[in-house]
């Protein structure tokens, strides 16, 4: 069950990586050419995102919403930058790193549960 | 030897296919039957829902030399779920699981292959729960199904073969199987053991 929650932060810097991955089989013939077919019924995503200098009032709610959720341990609803709802997760580490008295710079990654 | 469809020849023998062939594992424990699929999203497929979650199925192998062929099934045991309802009955042994293969592309209700084993043995640890799938074997059944015992009654105490009246069973709430027992409660003429059987 997904949780709701994504704490009410500024929204990430202009470039969002985001990757759909393949989940194609694929098996190379002698003759060069291959043999394909889905593993899977859905192809799931991954969002890279990257706060060039958040407020540290935001990125305190980020690490509690982080806490929350135990890392990458709960799902939860999202918002892509098209206004498109997916579950969620934490894929990974959150990096944040100092960049003045009242910013950080801060990425991390979100997987479609 | 197996044998697919022809749809399902058709659609193996393709080049490039957006088909996928997907592992259905319906396994009944208890009251509750599991209706797993090996995929991403769950699936509907002959009416019912088959969740997704994660198992892996070892290779199945047809072995000439008379043995009863056995295969291991890894079920994700990260939420612990399948889990609580293996140690609800025992270990789920001796259960009925039927291994399924479907295509996606196919709209045949019947799958391409359905193999149905016995679970054998079961163990997990805190990632897998694993279960040795096996045929039916016959040789594995007692027979007959009660033993002969000269001073032993098997039946389960107040249970409806013992018969014994509630006021008795309060009297004496505890038996310990014994002709002798037995014919304390008053209930001699249905001890269950053998009393009269040759003792070897």
């Amino acid at each position: 069950m997904s949780m709701s929650g994504w704490p009410t932060i500024q929204k990430p810097s202009i470039s969002m990586p985001t990757k759909v991955k393949d989940n194609s089989l694929s098996s190379p013939l002698t003759n060069g050419m291959k043999i394909t077919r889905a593993k899977h019924t859905r192809q799931l995503r991954e969002w890279s995102l990257k706060w060039n200098a958040m407020p540290d009032t935001d990125l305190v709610q980020l690490l509690s919403w982080y806490a929350t959720c135990a890392g990458g341990a709960a799902s939860f609803s999202w918002l892509d930058e098209f206004g498109n709802s997916y579950t969620v997760r934490f894929s990974g580490d959150i990096d944040h790193e100092s960049v003045s008295a009242t910013h950080s710079q801060v990425s991390l990654k979100l997987e479609e549960a | 030897m197996k044998t697919l469809s022809t749809a399902a020849l058709i659609e193996k023998n393709k080049l490039a296919t957006d088909g996928a062939w997907l592992f259905l594992l319906e396994i009944t424990i208890g009251a509750t039957t599991l209706k797993l699929v090996a995929n991403n999203e769950d699936i509907l497929w002959n009416g019912d829902t088959w969740q997704a979650f994660p198992f892996e199925v070892d290779t199945i192998g047809e072995a000439g030399k008379g043995e009863i062929p056995a295969i291991g099934v890894k079920v994700s045991n990260v939420t612990g779920e399948v889990q609580s309802i293996l140690e609800a009955n025992d270990g789920a042994n001796g259960v009925p699981v039927i291994l399924r293969v479907i295509s996606t592309n196919a709209t045949a209700t019947t799958p391409e292959l359905e193999l149905s084993f016995v679970v054998e043995s079961s163990n997990y640890d805190e990632q897998w729960i694993t279960f040795r799938l096996t045929g039916a074997n016959c040789l594995t059944r007692r027979v007959p199904r009660r033993r002969y015992l000269k001073n032993f009654c098997p039946f389960t105490y107040g249970g409806i073969e013992c018969g014994l009246p509630a006021a008795v069973l309060i009297t004496y709430p505890t038996c310990n199987r014994t002709s002798a027992n037995c014919t304390e409660r008053g209930n001699a003429a249905r001890f269950g053991g053998f009393p009269w059987m040759p003792q070897l």
